[in-house]
């Protein structure tokens, strides 16, 4: 099982640096269209063949990596501090600000996720620029996702209130938003990290899934998601059976940081 | 989820099906070991009942409510895995209903799929909850 986990980290750091070294790796621009090879076979030009576009599907695979798997800890960046700051409030204060907190996440637990993002994705603009959709897609996946957190860190957060130290704090005189961020937040980071950890596969999964319904990245920009609605076409992919590629990535990718995120379990 | 054919029915159902599996099922088990080790459990098993008993009278009974609270939330977890899917396999249904509503910008549609989605949540999540809590009352 260690050796499994090993293996797991292993394969995520090559997928992460490739991705990160996309730029240098890809053969082609992502974006260059190749008129007279459309639809290639992998050869030496295309190692992994082109799309019905007549782009290199290597050089998409991996600046496709590169935007799904940047992003995605930085979505779960933000939702994680909107849930130190929301729930580490909610647990310190107490009282009505407590139970309009608890009303607010239980909403937003309740919601179907998934029509949420709809809804929200929908009053964004659909011809923005790639860079400012792959932006917006990940900023509302953090800003949506703070509710479980927000939950594990409020509940925290209540046990700090009553420790001796934020009592000391007090007495000290601190003033209460430097009491908030400097005893209860900071307090709450090894909880707030195992969540960080555990929203980025979460993240990585939504991106594709809104991708998947063509409104996620808009289209010259590439992502996983993106990438895995040529698998529609089912004849194609019989024909081309290197397409698939962009979903064993995926599943690669999220299977191993479960791998990963397990170990941590056992060693805390 | 309504769909045309019978045969998307079934591929519907099934790719449902499969999304959600491996989430409860990992929940279930833990809870259910968990609930291995408690004390009555090593009771039971000390007077010698047998282990279909054990799971059936020790073990499930008490982990019902959590159960039937899991199947209520998993209903919202179907609700949004119909989408891509329907999405996907060109079903007519709940799913594929917002996605084209969120393409074309039909925010009137979306807005009420959302609200009658939550509704029918919440209305899962209350009825695992009573359910639950009758059971649990008998029980004891």
């Amino acid at each position: 099982m260690k050796q499994l986990r090993i293996a797991a980290m292993g394969v995520l750091v090559a997928i992460f640096s490739a991705s990160l070294a996309a730029d240098l790796l890809s053969p082609h621009p992502y974006g260059e269209q190749y008129r007279d090879a459309v639809n290639a076979a992998p050869s030496r030009a295309f190692p992994m063949g082109t799309d019905d576009m007549g782009r290199d599907r290597l050089s998409r695979l991996l600046h496709a990596c590169r935007v799904s798997l940047l992003l995605a800890p930085a979505a779960a960046l933000v939702a994680t501090t909107l849930a130190g700051l929301l729930g580490g409030a909610a647990g310190y204060l107490g009282g009505t600000a407590d139970r309009v907190f608890l009303r607010l996440s239980d909403l937003f637990l309740s919601l179907p996720w998934l029509f949420l993002f709809l809804s929200v994705r929908s009053l964004l603009p659909l011809n923005a620029a790639p860079a400012v959709s792959a932006v917006a897609t990940f900023l509302l996946l953090g800003v949506l996702g703070w509710a479980g957190p927000a939950r594990v860190a409020r509940a925290c957060a209540c046990g700090l209130r009553q420790s001796d130290f934020v009592m000391q704090a007090k007495a000290n005189g601190r003033s209460p938003m430097r009491l908030l961020l400097v005893e209860i937040v900071r307090n709450l980071r090894p909880v707030l990290a195992a969540q960080f950890w555990l929203a980025i596969p979460v993240f990585v999964l939504a991106e594709a899934n809104l991708g998947l319904l063509g409104l996620g990245v808009s289209e010259p920009l590439p992502s996983l998601g993106g990438l895995l609605r040529e698998l529609e076409n089912y004849q194609a992919v019989v024909s081309q059976p290197w397409m698939v590629a962009p979903a064993i990535i995926l599943i690669g990718v999220t299977g191993c940081l479960h791998l990963v995120l397990g170990w941590e379990e056992i060693r805390r | 989820m309504g769909a045309g054919t019978d045969r998307g029915r079934g591929d519907d159902a099934v790719a449902l099906a499969a999304v959600l599996f491996p989430k409860l099922l990992s929940y279930t088990r833990n809870l259910l070991l968990e609930l291995e080790c408690a004390q009555h459990v090593f009771a039971a098993r000390a007077r010698g009942l047998s282990e279909g008993r054990i799971l059936m009278r020790y073990v499930m009974r008490p982990a019902s409510s959590q159960l039937l609270a899991l199947a209520g939330v998993s209903v919202s977890m179907a609700l949004g895995a119909s989408v891509p899917v329907e999405a996907f396999c060109d079903l007519p249904g709940i799913g594929q209903l917002a996605w084209k509503a969120a393409l074309s910008r039909d925010l009137p549609v979306l807005v009420n799929l959302t609200v009658l989605v939550t509704a029918v949540t919440l209305t899962a999540n209350t009825l695992g909850d009573t359910v639950a809590a009758v059971w649990g009352g008998a029980g004891e």
